[in-house]
């Protein structure tokens, strides 16, 4: 992409002392200046494709001439023939960005990052730490939007306070709180790529005073994405969040000490929103049937990771034996469960495994149907105005709602309600008819436990298939390119 | 899937019910004995039945109960003095082996076989047998003012066998506080390893059992708890692997990061100035104070023989 002026060597941006410098001639260069002409892809002839999962288009390799294939979202990205680094100037120019936040944590920070992550928990599988992992580490930019919200304007609110107790009443008094604001939030960010999950990018928060002006000379030796959703979508949840931290600064104020604090109101507006990239270290995997995909990305400035981590249920089963150990010698010393009681717990155990897996298989059916990824529902509207954020929105939990509403929608999981209800009918039978015969409850027992094992078996076998995504996710940079 | 919640929130306020109706008749816990047994005018052994009340045969529990008098004419006076007891008394020890076998439960060479199994508990109280066919009151109550009204507030153990409600008891009296002679958590075991002989209509062999058990137990060694074994080993197994779950919810997911977090992360500046607070007016909350205690100091009248207690539980058959 951009070549060094003294040897025309490949360039490199080392992490460690944050310079441009070049591996052959040992120059340094500050990022912040003008280094040498950006080459971008040839654009010529570019041709485009779409084979129905993946569209993009085709440009020509400024190196050797070889044909680049690229992406919808690809603004940078390094040619397999020769393995230079191509700019996609076009993309480059809708995105415009004004900030970029360079890589702070270099590639095997980052691995050692995502290691730790992996050893933390406990059931991780052994091959999340293999080197053919490690190896599908990559360093790429992703687009954001970032705000600059305002706030200079009266707040109002209720507020309330002990007063005195008068008989059989509490007696509070009840004010009218108001006051200034002065407020200005400058980086409130947002992913702005549908492929990056809303519940990745707001897992690994930037710190955004790190962030520089942009200059292309930070893109050196790794990828970056362009946006392909509009941000107007966010707009809401930039102010809300702002008004969420005004209302949590207006209740903690000194002068409202002692005082429950209701109904707070208070504006702001947006006054800018500037595009930026972001640093992160991406990884992808096939899961073992290979028809779903593990993310793993690192906040490359920080090192923050958030990974699709599945459970190793061998690992889980032998915990579990291990841990009943000490629990079975617990109830052995300090309790004598009759065999009425084990049916009951036995059939409070099944209830409490109701509730849980009820509540995972709906976590796993909104992330399974993208029910709070705004950016992916947008990317899969048709016919959006995008010049009418309201619309976005309203088309947006349309589509969210008729999601969580429809049963025949084809990903929906089903629960296992059913069996763990005809399950908890024996005990609850032999209760009802209150029979003497000992064997008979511990039999039941002991069945409503075994099937609630079985339960949790088949939870964390669903809990480990929809932990990876579905494809495709092809386009994504980390490793799959190649498989 | 929201029918299935409803049925399972009908099955468990069900559940909840009869939990609590069991818990009033199987009643497992320490009792403290503070008062002799109430001096009652009636002696009469009539075969007469009690009032009637609808029992089940079998149950683990009865359906239904009567406060429990003095005096009332049934066909067992359990309150008073036992006209039909057989006591005996054991050489090097103030305490007496008894069985009241008011069932024929028992023939009288069995009888005489069971005192022998009982002469080896005769120095840690009095020990005795207990057959009857009542429904008036809780095992625990018709035991205990048995017991006491013929023994006082003395160390020992009864057996009972109620014909009535079908249902094994075991009570064992200690005269030392906060020390049981067999607590509550054995006695379920030992009824648990003894239930089946009397559901086979072998109650000599279930109370030999009995007798032979506790003295196992007295004298601190082990009994055989096959099925507490097991089914703690199961539940062990369930708590265990649930806890783990919960675990495994809580860590893989990804979560996201706190608003505080995102704060800290950005060019913040925010000032809030002059604050103006005016009053509103007030309201009223109904709170009223807890009324002081009406007749305080309840419970239990003061009662002679301070740390006299009893322990045990019943079991069906």
């Amino acid at each position: 992409m951009i070549k060094c002026p003294h040897c025309s060597g490949e360039l490199d941006f080392d992490i460690k002392d944050q310079v441009v410098k070049c591996p052959y001639c040992d120059s340094e260069f500050n990022p912040k200046e003008e280094i040498g002409k950006v080459k971008s892809a040839s654009e010529r002839k570019a041709t485009e494709y779409d084979t129905g999962v993946t569209k993009g288009k085709c440009y020509t390799c400024s190196q050797c001439g070889a044909q680049l294939v690229t992406f919808d979202d690809t603004a940078v990205t390094f040619c397999s023939y020769c393995d230079s680094q191509a700019l996609i100037a076009s993309e480059m120019d809708v995105l415009n960005p004004k900030l970029i936040i360079p890589f702070k944590k270099t590639k095997d920070e980052a691995i050692d990052m995502y290691l730790k992550k992996i050893k933390g928990s406990l059931f991780a599988p052994n091959n999340f730490k293999n080197d053919i992992i490690l190896k599908k580490f990559r360093g790429i930019f992703m687009p954001y939007e970032i705000y600059d919200i305002e706030s200079h304007d009266q707040f109002l609110c209720d507020g309330e306070r002990y007063s005195h107790r008068s008989g059989d009443y509490i007696i509070y008094d009840k004010f009218l709180i108001s006051g200034q604001v002065d407020a200005k939030y400058d980086g409130i960010s947002f992913d702005v790529s549908s492929g990056y999950g809303d519940d990745v990018s707001q897992a690994i928060p930037f710190d955004i005073k790190e962030g520089e002006e942009f200059n292309h000379n930070y893109l050196i030796g790794n990828y970056a994405d362009t946006s392909d959703i509009d941000s107007k979508i966010y707009d809401d949840n930039a102010t809300s969040m702002v008004k969420t931290d005004l209302e949590n600064t207006i209740r903690s104020n000194p002068k409202l000490y002692g005082y429950s604090i209701s109904n707070v109101k208070t504006s702001s507006d947006i006054k800018e929103k500037k595009k930026g990239f972001f640093p992160v270290y991406f990884a992808s995997f096939r899961n073992k049937k290979g028809d779903r995909i593990h993310y793993a990305i690192i906040n490359g400035q920080n090192g923050k990771s958030a990974v699709d981590i599945p459970v190793d249920y061998k690992k889980y089963l032998f915990s579990s034996l291990l841990l009943a150990v000490p629990i079975f010698f617990i109830l052995q010393s300090f309790a004598t469960i009759t065999a009425q009681e084990i049916a009951i717990a036995s059939l409070i155990i099944l209830l409490v495994g109701f509730i849980i897996q009820a509540i995972d298989i709906k976590k796993i059916n909104d992330k399974e149907n993208h029910v709070n990824d705004e950016g992916f529902n947008f990317k899969n509207l048709s016919q959006v105005d995008i010049q009418n954020p309201e619309a976005i929105k309203e088309k947006i939990a349309t589509s969210i709602e008729k999601k969580k509403e429809s049963n025949n929608t084809p990903k929906k999981i089903k629960g296992f309600g059913l069996y763990i209800f005809l399950t908890a009918l024996i005990p609850g039978f032999l209760l009802l008819i209150r029979n003497y015969n000992d064997d008979l409850y511990y039999g039941s027992a002991i069945f409503s436990l075994v099937v609630c094992l079985f339960i949790f078996r088949f939870v964390v076998k669903k809990h480990n298939t929809f932990i990876a995504r579905s494809l495709p996710q092809l386009n994504k940079r980390g490793g799959d390119e190649n498989e | 899937m929201n029918r299935f919640k409803y049925l399972i929130l009908v099955l468990c306020l069900f559940i909840t019910t009869e939990v609590h109706a069991y818990g009033e008749v199987v009643n497992n816990t320490d009792e403290t004995v503070t008062s002799t047994a109430k001096a009652n005018s009636s002696t009469s052994t009539t075969s007469t039945p009690s009032t009637s009340r609808s029992t089940t045969s079998r149950s683990t529990r009865s359906t239904s109960r009567s406060s429990y008098s003095y005096g009332e004419s049934s066909s067992v006076s359990v309150g008073s003095k036992s006209t039909t007891i057989q006591i005996k008394e054991v050489e090097g020890t103030s305490y007496k082996l008894f069985i009241d076998d008011k069932k024929e439960l028992l023939t009288s060479s069995e009888e005489e076989l069971l005192f022998s199994d009982m002469e080896k508990l005769a120095p840690y109280g009095n020990i005795g047998f207990l057959s009857i066919s009542s429904d008036a009151g809780s095992e625990t109550t018709i035991a205990t003012n048995f017991y006491v009204s013929n023994f006082g507030e003395t160390n020992g153990v009864i057996f009972m066998i109620n014909m009535q409600t079908r249902q094994l008891t075991i009570r064992a009296f200690s005269t030392q506080a906060s020390v049981d002679l067999i607590s509550s958590n054995k006695v379920d075991s030992i009824l648990a390893n003894v239930y089946r002989y009397a559901s086979k209509g072998d109650y000599y062999t279930c109370a030999k059992n009995v007798f032979n058990q506790c003295y196992t137990v007295i004298t601190g060694e082990s009994i055989f708890e096959p099925m507490k074994i097991a089914s703690n080993a199961i539940l062990a197994f369930s708590i265990s692997s649930f806890i783990l779950y919960i675990y495994v919810l809580s860590s893989s997911s990804i979560k996201k990061a706190s608003n505080k977090e995102i704060m800290n992360g950005i060019n913040r500046n925010v000032d809030i100035k002059d604050i103006m607070i005016r009053p509103n007016g007030t309201r009223r909350v109904y709170s009223p104070q807890s009324s002081s205690s009406s007749g305080g100091g309840g419970g239990h009248s003061g009662g002679g023989g301070g740390g006299f207690h009893s322990s045990g539980g019943s079991h069906g058959f």
